[in-house]
């Protein structure tokens, strides 16, 4: 190990960076407080070429330290970019720094069979279709990258985003960044903004609040995409508020009003509770509210 | 896409019941699997939701799956069976080279007990023509050209589909055809009467054996595929969940449509015999005004439609 000043390192060559983001708070603080402990990996070139530690070389950076410790050596790119990978592959990778080294072995030309080897290594398929996807993450901007980080994002959500312009994009991003959103919120919102936009349509950003809720955000972009559904449940929720049942009768329709039937689900505590709910449900019956609400499910309704 | 052929080898069961649909009613098929993968590439077909099958899996070890369709035969002899090969593939798509289906089509002819059906939207019947029998039903799958155009586009155009299906009945053979899947997309209303009025125009209606219907319906990684691609026929409708998981037209659409095809098909033809495919009690009510609830109540009435056509040859 030896001691050198930062300034005989380029910092601009990231060609076998795989981290991201940089910026490591965690990180920030142990340096701060212990110094550097793991020597950086540097090339034997000049200035030199990191290999591994440009979290720690930007932890320093920002501390304003002028010398690092690090190991010098000698070897080839592609030796490099293996123990760049082998150096990373043990701590839990984001999905895109698992995209940033197999788009650094595509980079260097290593052959397929590494590529799909180093790829089954970070748990996806070796298929050509995912190597492509993983190579547009790799690619994609820095927001992009932050924003499938930041939620955890999977390959679909990925694959998802990718599917709307950098314009769009952006607007994407900065319509969600605030919102906290499950896996299948995420998923359900870009697959709704993307069929919008598939049906030739301009998606509503301004109509979105970007404050809103993400089951509010998925409301308003269903009543684009499924009038009819959204038009069932509008009409559902009417004939329920009319029909006024009391807090011991539930009726429960099939969300996507496939289902033939309709549960009726009648809490008792005592036989007049009975009689009571016998009572209602005959009104509702007279009234045409449980015909109604059949006429949703048979598909029958008109408006 | 040339996808490579790999010749397997023939073993386990590839004489099946058609897998179906949880709380939808099948048609009691028995599918059996001489050809896994296709090379037609349409749009929407499921076996694109297979990552992993980049080649057409084929199975040519006729004596196994000759006894498996027998024993079937055998097992099932209330019924009258009726099997095809084009579940996991197309019948006729590669049968020039393969030439899978000529001693299946003769086994068939020789059995006289069942009903075998190459389903295709490939129009060729030339390397079959010469051994087509009473006992094998040709089926192709129609659509409107725009369709076949933009999502079936390495398929047959319609003109030659249903060249073919006449030539098939100027022969004495009867012949299927299926409206599967039927896409909802801006004007598909006037696509599909112009469809049926060529239909009426060159085949003779009266010697169709069955018609199916299915609107579209597609595995949940297949929306997501037709998203990216920017499908935009296969998108224009209004999909839900189904009880199966997958996508489907809602209800009242599904209705809406089954009704007017089946209106338009039944003026121009009475007997025809049309079921839906794959599809709920209710809407077998609504569309039909008949009581279908189980498989078993399907099978009968094919079974019945079968008699009326061939007496006492089944």
């Amino acid at each position: 190990m030896e001691i050198i000043e930062i300034d005989r390192i380029d910092r601009t060559d990231t060609r076998f960076c795989v981290s991201f983001p940089l910026e490591d708070p965690l990180l920030f603080k142990s340096i701060n407080a212990f110094g550097i402990r793991v020597p950086l990996l540097l090339l034997d070139t000049a200035p030199h070429t990191v290999v591994t530690g440009f979290k720690r070389l930007d932890v320093a950076c920002r501390l304003g330290l002028t010398t690092v410790p690090c190991s010098i050596r000698s070897m080839s790119e592609k030796d490099a970019l293996l123990t760049v990978l082998n150096d990373n592959i043990t701590r839990p990778l984001n999905m895109v720094e698992g995209a940033l080294g197999v788009e650094k072995m595509w980079g260097l030309r290593l052959p397929g069979e590494e590529i799909y080897a180093m790829m089954t290594l970070l748990g996806h398929e070796p298929h050509e279709k995912l190597l492509k996807n993983l190579l547009e993450i790799a690619r994609a901007d820095r927001q992009t990258k932050e924003f499938l980080v930041k939620h955890r994002a999977n390959m679909t959500h990925a694959e998802l985003l990718l599917g709307f312009s950098s314009t769009e994009r952006s607007e994407i991003i900065a319509l969600l960044c605030d919102m906290h959103l499950t896996f299948s919120q995420l998923r359900e919102i870009l697959q709704l903004l993307l069929l919008v936009k598939v049906k030739g349509e301009r998606i509503p950003f301004e109509e979105s609040p970007r404050a809103t809720s993400p089951d509010a955000l998925k409301l308003s972009l269903k009543k684009r995409t499924h009038p009819i559904l959204s038009t069932f449940e509008q009409q559902l929720k009417e004939i329920l508020a009319k029909a006024a049942l009391p807090p011991k009768i539930s009726v429960k329709v099939d969300p996507f009003f496939e289902k033939e039937f309709i549960d009726i689900d009648i809490r008792a505590r005592s036989v007049d509770d009975v009689e009571e709910t016998i009572e209602s449900l005959d009104g509702l019956i007279k009234n045409g509210w449980l015909r109604s609400i059949f006429e949703l499910t048979k598909g029958t309704h008109r408006n | 896409m040339n996808l490579p052929r790999v010749h397997t080898e023939t073993k386990g069961d590839l004489v099946r019941n058609c897998p179906g649909t949880r709380n939808h009613i099948c048609c009691g098929y028995k599918t059996i699997d001489l050809v896994e993968g296709c090379s037609l590439s349409c749009s929407y077909c499921i076996l694109r939701g297979y990552l992993n099958a980049p080649h057409i899996k084929i199975h040519d070890d006729l004596t196994y799956i000759l006894a498996q369709v027998e024993e079937k035969m055998d097992i099932e002899s209330e019924h009258i069976l009726r099997f095809g090969t084009g579940e996991l593939g197309d019948s006729l798509a590669l049968e020039r080279e393969l030439k899978l289906h000529r001693p299946l089509i003769e086994f068939f002819g020789r059995k006289k007990r069942a009903l075998l059906e190459l389903k295709s939207k490939w129009a060729s019947i030339r390397t079959v023509q010469d051994v087509l029998n009473p006992y094998t039903v040709v089926s192709f799958s129609l659509a409107p050209p725009r369709i076949i155009a933009q999502e079936e586009k390495r398929t047959s155009p319609l003109h030659r589909r249903l060249n073919v299906l006449k030539q098939v009945q100027d022969r004495g053979g009867f012949i299927g055809l299926h409206f599967d899947p039927i896409i909802i997309y801006p004007g598909f209303e006037k696509d599909y009467f112009y469809l049926i009025q060529d239909i009426s125009r060159i085949l003779d209606l009266k010697r169709v054996i069955w018609v199916s219907m299915g609107l579209l319906r597609f595995m949940p990684k297949l929306y997501t595929l037709f998203l990216l691609e920017g499908r935009r026929n296969l998108l224009h409708g209004e999909f839900i969940r189904g009880e199966d998981g997958k996508y489907r037209y809602v209800k009242a659409e599904r209705i809406r449509v089954y009704k007017m095809l089946y209106e338009l098909l039944k003026n121009k033809e009475e007997s025809l015999f049309i079921y839906l495919c794959m599809e709920r009690p209710d809407i077998w009510k609504e569309v039909t005004g008949m009581d279908v609830a189980t498989t078993e109540g399907l099978t009968a009435l094919f079974d019945k439609r079968v008699k009326n056509f061939y007496g006492g040859g089944l």
